[in-house]
C-alpha cells in the first residue's frame, strides 16, 4: 500500500538523520542510542501496519461470506 | 475493515506528533545525566514503555472482572486487545533495557529479580494470546482468557516492587526527587507520547477485534 | 481453527505455562537473594566454608574507595567489596565497564578461591535512580556545541 511505502521512507529518513546527529553530537555509546530509538520507532509503526493488513484481510474474508451468503 | 472515526483520526495524529516532538526533545534539547552519559537518553523509552505495558496489563486486568461479572463479549474484546499491545510495549521494554544495561551496568541480561519478574510478565500475557488462539468456542475463550487476565495480573504489582523487596541489579523506582526537573518533564513529556500512541493503538485494535468477531459469526452461520 | 494448528496452539500455552513454572521454582527462588554482601559472605564462609568455597555465587557491595588497582597491560583489576561491616578482595580480568569507579556499587559473579580472594568472572555496576544534567559550565557548553552543528 502506498501509505505505508511513505511512511517506511519517512522512518528510513529519521534514522539516518539520528545516525547522523549522534555522530555530530559525538555521543559515547552512539550506537546503543541509535539502535533504541530505531527499534522504539520501528516496533510500534510495524504493529500499527500489522494492525491495518489484518484489518484488511479479515474485512476481505467478511465480504467473501456476504457473496456466499447472497447466492443461498 | 471498517470506518475511521474522528476520534482515531485525532488521536493518531496526537500521537504521532507528540512521538517526534517527544523523541527530539529527549535526543536533542535536554543534557544529559552526567553521570551516565547520552545512554541515559534511553530512559525517555524504556522507563515510557514499561509503564504502558503496566497499564495495558492492568486494563486488561479492569476488563476480566467486568466480563466475569457481566459476560459482555465487548469487555472480552478490549481486554485481548490491551493484551496484544501491553506484549508488544514489554518485548520493547526489555529490549531497550538490554540496550540500556549493557554499556551501564556492562551485561545485557542477569537474573534479578526485576529482569525476572519482567520475563515473567511477558511469558503471562504471551500465554494469554496463545490460549486465545487455541479456543474455538467464543464464549469459552473469553472466561479462559478473564481468568488468565485476573491471576495474571498478580505479578504487574510483583516486577513493580521487586526492585524495594528484593535485591536487584536494577536501579529503584525514579521519584520527582531523584530526577532534575529537566529530565524529568522529558519523561513525562515522552509518557504523554507513549499514552497517545497506546490509545490510539487500542482504538485500532478494538476495531479489527469487533470485525474478527463478525467473522466468527459468519463462519460459524455458514458452517 | 483446524486440528494441527490447535494442537500447535496448545503446545504453545503448555510451554508457556511450564516456562512460568520453571522460572518461578528455579530463578526466582534462588534469585530473590540475588547477591550475598561481604558481611553475609564472611558470615558464611565461617560457618561452612567448604560448601561456599569455589562454588558459583554473586557478591554485591560497595568499590571500597581507596582498594582499587588496575594494571592496564596485564589487564588485571583488584578492589575491594565493602558493606559497612564486612570487605572482600576481588580480583577481575578485562576491563571494567564504563561507569565503573571507587565508591559506585557492583554485583560481581565468581567465586570465592582458597585464596581468599574473590575470583569474578562477571563485573557488573549499579547505577542509582538519581539523573541529573552535568554540573558546571557543560550543558551550556552542549548547547553551544549544537548551535554550531545547525548553522
Amino acid at each position: 500500500m502506498r501509505k505505508w511505502s511513505v511512511i517506511s521512507v519517512i522512518y528510513i529518513v529519521a534514522l539516518i538523520l539520528l545516525w547522523v546527529y549522534t555522530g555530530r553530537a559525538e555521543m559515547e555509546n552512539r550506537g546503543f542510542v541509535f539502535a533504541g530509538y530505531a527499534l522504539t520507532w520501528g516496533a510500534l509503526l510495524w504493529y500499527a501496519f500489522r494492525l491495518e493488513s489484518r484489518g484488511r484481510a479479515t474485512a476481505r474474508a467478511v465480504e467473501s461470506f456476504e457473496v456466499a451468503g447472497a447466492g443461498d | 475493515m471498517g470506518p475511521r472515526s474522528a476520534v482515531e483520526k485525532t488521536l493518531g495524529i496526537l500521537a504521532v506528533t507528540t512521538m517526534v516532538v517527544g523523541s527530539w526533545v529527549g535526543l536533542v534539547v535536554v543534557p544529559a545525566d552526567a553521570a551516565q552519559g547520552n545512554v541515559q537518553r534511553l530512559m525517555y523509552v524504556h522507563v515510557p514503555a514499561a509503564w504502558l505495558a503496566f497499564l495495558a496489563f492492568f486494563i486488561v486486568f479492569v476488563m476480566s472482572v467486568l466480563y466475569l461479572i457481566q459476560r459482555d463479549p465487548r469487555w472480552d474484546r478490549v481486554g485481548a486487545s490491551s493484551a496484544e499491545i501491553g506484549v508488544v510495549f514489554t518485548v520493547v521494554t526489555l529490549l531497550l533495557g538490554m540496550l540500556w544495561g549493557k554499556p551501564t551496568w556492562g551485561v545485557y541480561w542477569t537474573w534479578d529479580p526485576r529482569l525476572t519478574t519482567t520475563a515473567i510478565l511477558l511469558a503471562i500475557y504471551v500465554g494469554y494470546l496463545a490460549l486465545r488462539s487455541f479456543a474455538d468456542d467464543e464464549e469459552k475463550r473469553a472466561r479462559w482468557s478473564a481468568i488468565v487476565g485476573v491471576i495474571g495480573f498478580v505479578n504487574v504489582p510483583i516486577v513493580y516492587m521487586s526492585v524495594t523487596w528484593w535485591r536487584t541489579l536494577h536501579q529503584p523506582p525514579s521519584s520527582p526527587r531523584s530526577v532534575a526537573p529537566d529530565i524529568l518533564w522529558t519523561l513525562m513529556l515522552n509518557l504523554a507520547a507513549f499514552t497517545l500512541v497506546y490509545a490510539y493503538l487500542m482504538v485500532r485494535r478494538i476495531r479489527l477485534a469487533k470485525l474478527e468477531g463478525e467473522l466468527e459469526k459468519r463462519m460459524a452461520y455458514n458452517a | 481453527m483446524n486440528k494441527s494448528k490447535k494442537i500447535w496452539a496448545g503446545l504453545g500455552v503448555l510451554a508457556i505455562a511450564g516456562g512460568i513454572a520453571l522460572l518461578i521454582a528455579g530463578g526466582l527462588s534462588s534469585n530473590v537473594v540475588y547477591f550475598l554482601t561481604p558481611s553475609e559472605l564472611r558470615a558464611e564462609l565461617a560457618e561452612r566454608a567448604d560448601e561456599i568455597v569455589d562454588q558459583p555465587l554473586r557478591l554485591g557491595g560497595q568499590v571500597k574507595p581507596g582498594s582499587l588497582v588496575w594494571d592496564a597491560e596485564a589487564l588485571d583489576l583488584r578492589f575491594v567489596v565493602s558493606d559497612s561491616i564486612g570487605e572482600v578482595p576481588v580480583r577481575s580480568t578485562g576491563a571494567p565497564p564504563a561507569m565503573f569507579k571507587e565508591g559506585i556499587g557492583v554485583v560481581v559473579e565468581g567465586k570465592y578461591t582458597h585464596d581468599g580472594v574473590f575470583e569474578s568472572t562477571n563485573l557488573m555496576v549499579k547505577h542509582s535512580n538519581e539523573y541529573e544534567p552535568p554540573h558546571g559550565d557543560k550543558p551550556e557548553d552542549m548547547y553551544e556545541s549544537l548551535i554550531k552543528t545547525d548553522e
